[in-house]
């Protein structure tokens, strides 16, 4: 009897337990599907019966749940207008989004719809995975005129086609607080840009002006951080220095003017106390920094924090009047072996069209001239103001920008510069011996 | 710990015929693989697979977008020969490791034998100290990087108030990797905690009653009576924390980034670097099995120097 129980049990066991596998695989991988309908209307828009069997199409993007709400929204718009489309937005935190775009990429499963940004564009270029895109210049109504092509040439490959559209380009700004400038009396940056005074002599007195320690002010928050690349690059070429040479085969960066650079940031937090020291977590929202070096997408935040009155400004003139910028750029690519090309390119155009760019621009600086110069994208929020925008974002791009040649073993080589500049955060060394060691180190990771 | 006769219970007692018993067993047997056997398969396509396959990764220069290469031994070469990175690592890692054991079991052990007594309010003391341990470690960090802020930390905005201007605490080559075991000793306590208060508990009263008739201090009851009997336990908790501090990651990651330079890159960090950073997932794994072998070492050599001074073994 007992035997028969057991013998009862451990078959119930059993088949318990495969039955919850079971379950549990297929419940893995019906789940998109079964909540796409809802993302898509299929009610209004069913296909007509023999049309064909609806398509997913994944596209990914980093960010938070408001980011994805938001494409969400505008998503819908697509699928609307293409009924038997569906769109799953794959949201990647962007800590993770590297990492996980290769690993996709590895085992097949890569959404169609790609988003990248600059840092990771060549490898993922260079390595043939993503489809051409030239055929969009024959396109008349597609306009790829109207895209900036200084924020192309990252997606130019080797054998010059067009690995992706850009999205979301442009320099990164100024940042300024005006509540903490009017208090002091100070000339704002945008007034001494158009007086034609807006030069790093300049901004490094107002920084010093700006600065309280009794209010725990500090008039700028550029250096310390752990991205050297976006806090330095523009400064570096304003002042006639440089990282790598064209193709990224040479290593420029121990020179005197990257020195006079490194001294003046390194003199910011050490001497004149006007930038934070490193490893401080003090934010301009919190309204106790004059100027932060940003990008345009981090107004969405500063517009958020109460009381804060800001607007944005270019950086300043440094002695190479007519430097470029450096133009941060990420984009859409489609993904060489999707399943359904055709309606892939079709949502990548959507969202890289005029339209799909002005849908986005309270995020993301446009990066096509008639997007970027309208009226609207000038006037859209009181912060920052139209004039900011003309003198920070329109003016520059039209002027053209330049991107970071990025080697093949990119990542080693800015974890590298990010660590030997920490010994100067640490003040351990002086500005000279750390360009030195750059040099010992880095330059052999160019191969 | 589960004594050697709990897989027989069904029949305990019962008087049955030798050829009987036989059969039985033999079929219970296969019961039991039955009721293993989800386990064993999960383990076998979970674990033990995908180790096999990292260990074969370890051979290769894979980076995942271009075709692998079965590259020989030069992963282990470069890590031995060519990677003065890796030395630092190895030695940040041990560093960490030899702080935050001995304070880690110093302290959870203290603590243990001060929240025992049962009076009014312990629950509460005894509930505090464990609450870090079921906090993310992730928020923790987080927490800890603001509190240890250079010029408007919690830390040294008190010091501050005292007139002394505090050190970059997560900004110096020397301070980092201490900072660091300090939260991480406050989030781990509570779990060695609670292993040594239930060993603490298991300890018979009567060995402290003969202790006090011989005239033993309370000093001499606690070194020849408590801590024999608790060697057991003194053990399992040695080997976990090592293991653990070997592994460390998180806190790392969060607080430090590896730096300031590479003062604060321990293995795990190292790996992750490797691996998911620059994609060399071969170089990764090959480090990855250094850690195992180092780890497997330390435990062996703990294993069979238990005898020494494991006083009391079930």
């Amino acid at each position: 009897m007992r035997r028969a129980w057991t013998a009862l049990l451990s078959l119930l066991l059993i088949i318990s337990v495969a039955a919850a596998c079971s379950t549990g695989s297929n419940g893995g991988s019906t789940a998109p599907e079964t909540t796409e309908p809802s993302n898509t209307g299929a009610v209004k828009n069913a296909p007509a019966p023999g049309e064909g069997k609806d398509i997913t199409l994944k596209m990914s993007i980093w960010g938070d749940d408001n980011r994805k709400r938001m494409f969400e929204e505008v998503v819908k718009e697509f699928t609307d207008a293409h009924p038997g489309i569906n769109v799953e937005v794959m949201l990647i935190p962007y800590q993770e989004y590297p990492q996980k775009i290769s690993i996709m990429a590895a085992s097949k499963t890569a959404p169609d719809v790609i988003w990248l940004y600059d840092a990771i564009i060549p490898q993922i270029r260079d390595a043939n995975l993503l489809m051409d895109l030239s055929e969009l210049a024959d396109d008349p109504e597609y306009d790829l005129n109207d895209v900036y092509a200084s924020s192309m040439d990252i997606y130019r490959g080797k054998d010059s086609g067009l690995y992706g559209i850009p999205f979301s380009a442009g320099p990164k700004v100024l940042f300024y607080n005006k509540k903490l400038f009017a208090e002091k009396g100070l000339k704002t940056p945008n007034e001494l840009v158009k007086e034609g005074n807006w030069t790093y002599e300049e901004f490094l007195k107002t920084a010093k002006a700006l600065t309280d320690p009794s209010q725990g002010v500090y008039g700028v928050k550029i250096a310390g951080g752990s991205n050297w690349k976006d806090a330095y690059t523009d400064t570096f070429w304003s002042f006639g220095a440089d990282i790598f040479n064209e193709d990224a085969t040479e290593f420029l960066l121990n020179s005197p003017e990257s020195a006079q650079v490194l001294q003046m940031f390194d003199d910011m937090m050490f001497k004149d106390f006007t930038n934070p020291k490193p490893g401080d977590q003090i934010s301009f929202e919190s309204g106790k920094i004059g100027m932060f070096r940003g990008n345009y997408s981090y107004s969405a935040s500063a517009r958020k924090a109460e009381g804060l009155e800001f607007d944005i400004a270019p950086m300043p003139k440094g002695p190479v009047a007519d430097a470029p910028f450096y133009d941060g750029v990420s984009g859409y690519s489609v993904m060489k072996d999707t399943e359904y090309p055709a309606e892939a390119l079709e949502l990548l155009k959507f969202f890289t069209s005029k339209e799909g760019m002005a849908k986005f621009q309270a995020t993301f600086p446009p990066p096509r001239k008639s997007v970027l110069e309208s009226e609207a994208f000038a006037n859209m929020n009181d912060q920052p103001s139209a004039e900011g925008i003309k003198l920070a974002m329109s003016e520059p791009m039209s002027a053209g920008g330049r991107v970071i040649p990025t080697p093949e073993n990119w990542q080693q080589i800015n974890t590298k510069i990010q660590n030997l500049l920490d010994i100067l955060y640490t003040q351990s060394a002086t500005v000279e011996e750390v360009l030195e060691r750059m040099d010992q180190e880095v330059a052999p990771l160019l191969k | 710990m589960l004594g050697p006769n709990t897989g027989q219970p069904t029949i305990g007692g019962r008087r049955t015929s030798k050829g009987r018993r036989k059969l039985l067993n033999r079929e219970e047997k296969w019961y039991g693989y039955a009721f293993v056997m989800p386990m064993l398969l999960g383990y076998f396509f979970f674990l033990f697979g995908p180790i096999v396959a990292s260990f074969a990764m370890s051979f290769t220069n894979w980076n995942l977008l271009d075709e692998l290469k079965f590259i020989g031994l030069d992963n282990y070469r470069n890590a031995f020969f060519g990677d003065p990175v890796l030395l630092d690592t190895l030695s940040n890692t041990l560093y960490f490791t030899i702080l935050f054991v001995p304070l880690n079991i110093m302290l959870t052990l203290g603590l243990a034998l001060l929240m025992q007594a049962s009076i009014p309010g312990m629950g509460f003391f005894r509930t505090a100290a464990f609450a870090p341990v079921v906090t993310s470690i992730v928020v923790w960090a987080i927490i800890w990087k603001y509190i240890f802020q250079t010029d408007n930390g919690l830390i040294n905005a008190v010091l501050k108030t005292f007139g002394v201007t505090g050190p970059a605490w997560l900004y110096s080559m020397e301070l980092a990797i201490p900072v660091v075991v300090v939260v991480s000793l406050l989030k781990s306590l509570g779990i060695n905690m609670a292993i040594f208060l239930a060993a603490l508990k298991d300890v018979p009263m009567m060995y402290y009653e003969a202790a006090r008739i011989d005239g033993a201090s309370r000093w001499r009851a606690f070194w020849h009576v408590t801590l024999p009997l608790i060697s057991p336990s003194m053990f399992l908790v040695t080997m976990i924390t090592i293991i653990g501090s070997m592994k460390v990651f998180g806190q790392i990651y969060i607080m430090t980034g590896g730096g300031p330079g590479t003062s604060t890159y321990v293995m795990v960090y190292y790996i992750y670097e490797q691996a998911f950073k620059y994609y060399e997932f071969g170089y990764g794994t090959a480090i990855a099995f250094i850690l195992f072998v180092i780890i497997l070492l330390l435990t062996l050599v703990q294993w069979y120097g238990r005898k020494r001074w494991i006083h009391f073994e079930q």
